[in-house]
């Protein structure tokens, strides 16, 4: 579904399935005045689809990777840990810093994910509050303080 | 008496009987030759006296030199033999008169000799002296043939004696032998008898058993009692049958021992190699539940997280942003949908953590319990809250187990403890441990509320709650957990209270 255009140069990547944790994430982001240019890839395939700018995103003309990636573990067709995979062992993408946003803190995801190399593993926490904070503080952490190569 | 000394005393009593029937041949043979000896002395005797006899009558008739001369020869040979004859006692006195007699018949042929000898003219031969002369030489001849024919009677006495001395002892020898044949016959009987009964029986009695042993009956013994070699063998072959049992016995048992060892070895081999699939069908039964059990768990902590996430976020949403619209009452069951979902993520959170307990690795270090509980009383209890307590903590014996894990109880026993003494105006927390055999004890006590010990089964289940949500917090996981783990390091947890006086947590864990 690409028809933000004008988001041809996102900083933040959202690969997330469920539409509901989708628009709460994009209220923290929006309370927390966050308004980095975002966008939502619903599976894992179609967050490939974006970054390798292939399938829908094969027009795509903006060459910038996204500052972030959030990433979701349980997706549709291709998982989070499998897209983990992929970007860890690319040259070109590995550069990007990826934080897994999930809802488990299952020890083999975690453990798992670190060993493809992401870079920071969040629980999303259920309340709602905890949850703006948690998104506020990615958001100030990896979009603001974090210096990555360009 | 032995078979050796029997066999010696059969042959002495043969060997003197043999002497005994010898000597009594001897002498019989002897007395008899003897008797032999005299009838024919006797027979001579008579002989010689009759051709004496003969001689005289033909000297009497004929008077001529040659009988004379013949009659001499005799009558010397006669004497002579007379003379050398050996008379018995008995017959001294007829061999003297014999003698005499044969001395006067020498005589008695001389003046017969003379008379007939003196030159008598053959006128004076019919005349007076003539008869005379007659008269004297019939006279003379008489006398001789008296005297002959004493001799000869004499002889025939003797012949008489010595032919009965002969028969006598003929008869007495047949019946002296007769005798000695039965006493030999007797003794062979009586010999044979003995012989049968204490050496041909015993053998047939030591073959008779020898054969029952060797078919298998070791308890069979031989019932020899003669006081001889076979008595003795009786006993070895008694006693080596003994021996044999022993040893037979032994050795079968040690067969039957073999036997039964090997069946057992077989039988633990079977068991093992059943306990062996067993355990692989277990293992692979247990792997495939935990696998689901892991996948389940897993779809838990994402999928359940999710839907409450958005009801939580959205009804907040809703609280926020349409404030204005809704009333007071709105506001209320929205704050009880936020409680609820919280509370629900809450439970989602403890019953994966319980689960996680279960698969979790253990690595068990060396710890230090008394440091450990300390800075966990600091870390969970607040504190404004923790000025109120009294925390005591007595000195803890050190532990090895799983560190995160035995943080996990006692962090549990300790919010517990703060928790159910919360209402008490002074709260007061003891902890301490007790060195036993073989273990360790750790116990923490408190005066909060209590519990009835009627309940006490249903306080280590999952869930599982004493008081209402309202009167304390909580999910009813923590003790379930904490159980969990001790179970898992081979301890024991339980607990000891009464309403109103406080609980007392006490586990073990082993040394």
């Amino acid at each position: 579904m690409y028809h933000m255009t004008k988001h041809d140069c996102a900083e933040i990547l959202l690969v997330e399935d469920n539409p509901l944790d989708v628009e709460l994430t994009l209220r923290a982001f929006k309370k927390n005045k966050l308004a980095n240019p975002i966008i939502v890839a619903k599976d894992g395939s179609e967050a490939l689809d974006f970054l390798y700018r292939r399938g829908i995103y094969a027009g795509r003309s903006c060459t910038d990777m996204p500052r972030v990636i959030l990433l979701d573990l349980k997706l549709p067709k291709v998982d989070g840990l499998e897209v983990l995979r992929d970007i860890k062992h690319n040259e070109r993408l590995k550069k990007i810093p990826v934080v897994v946003l999930t809802s488990s803190h299952e020890d083999k995801d975690i453990i798992e994910s670190y060993g493809l190399g992401v870079n920071s593993y969040i629980v999303k926490p259920v309340e709602f509050d905890k949850f703006i904070v948690a998104i506020a503080e990615i958001g100030m952490y990896w979009l603001v303080m974090n210096v990555c190569p360009r | 008496m032995t078979i050796a000394t029997g066999l010696k005393l059969n042959i002495l009593i043969s060997a003197a009987i043999v002497v005994i029937m010898s000597t009594v041949f001897a002498i019989t043979f002897m007395i008899q030759k003897k008797a032999i000896h005299q009838v024919d002395f006797a027979d001579k005797l008579s002989r010689g006296v009759y051709e004496l006899n003969e001689l005289s009558g033909y000297y009497i008739i004929h008077a001529e030199e040659r009988p004379k001369v013949q009659w001499e020869i005799r009558h010397r040979s006669l004497s002579a033999l007379l003379r050398s004859g050996s008379p018995k006692e008995s017959q001294k006195v007829f061999f003297l008169k014999m003698e005499r007699d044969i001395d006067e018949i020498e005589v008695l042929f001389h003046e017969l000799v003379m008379l007939y000898e003196k030159d008598v003219p053959d006128s004076e031969k019919n005349s007076i002296d003539g008869p005379m002369l007659k008269a004297k030489r019939e006279q003379l001849a008489d006398l001789l043939s008296l005297r002959l024919r004493g001799i000869s009677r004499i002889a025939r006495i003797i012949t008489v004696e010595n032919t009965t001395a002969i028969e006598y002892i003929n008869k007495e020898t047949a019946a002296l032998f007769s005798s000695f044949a039965v006493m030999v016959l007797m003794l062979a009987i009586w010999f044979s008898t003995r012989i049968r009964k204490s050496i041909a029986g015993p053998i047939e009695k030591l073959s008779e058993g020898t054969g029952i042993i060797r078919a298998g009956n070791l308890d069979h013994r031989i019932d020899i009692v003669e006081d001889n070699e076979l008595g003795r063998l009786s006993d070895s072959f008694n006693q080596m049958t003994e021996y044999l049992k022993t040893t037979t016995v032994s050795r079968n048992d040690l067969i039957q021992e073999i036997a039964r060892r090997k069946e057992a070895e077989e039988e633990i081999h079977r068991f093992n190699t059943e306990l062996e699939v067993l355990v692989s069908e277990r293992t692979s039964k247990l792997e495939s539940a935990n696998r689901e059990l892991e996948s389940f768990s897993y779809s838990v902590s994402h999928d359940l997280r999710t839907p409450l996430r958005a009801i939580e976020g959205f009804s907040r949403i809703l609280e926020e942003e349409y404030r204005d619209l809704i009333d007071d009452e709105g506001k209320r069951i929205i704050s009880i949908i936020g409680d609820n979902t919280r509370r629900m993520s809450r439970l989602i959170d403890d019953l994966l953590a319980f689960a996680r307990v279960g698969r979790y690795e253990m690595s068990p270090t060396p710890l230090d319990m008394e440091s450990m509980v300390k800075s966990l009383f600091n870390e969970i209890v607040p504190d404004k809250e923790a000025q109120r307590i009294t925390f005591i903590v007595h000195s803890l014996a050190k532990s090895h187990a799983d560190a995160s894990l035995v943080r996990q109880v006692w962090a549990n026993l300790l919010s517990n403890a703060v928790k159910f003494s919360s209402r008490e105006d002074h709260p007061r927390i003891e902890v301490g441990s007790e060195t036993r055999e073989g273990e360790t004890l750790y116990y923490i006590k408190d005066n909060g509320i209590g519990f009835d010990m009627a309940y006490v089964n249903k306080l280590f289940g999952v869930f599982q709650r004493l008081h209402t949500v309202d009167e304390f917090e909580g999910t009813g996981v923590g003790l379930a957990i904490a159980q969990r783990i001790i179970n898992r390091h081979g301890g024991r947890i339980w607990a000891e209270s009464s309403p109103g006086k406080g609980a007392t947590f006490s586990f073990t864990l082993p040394v």
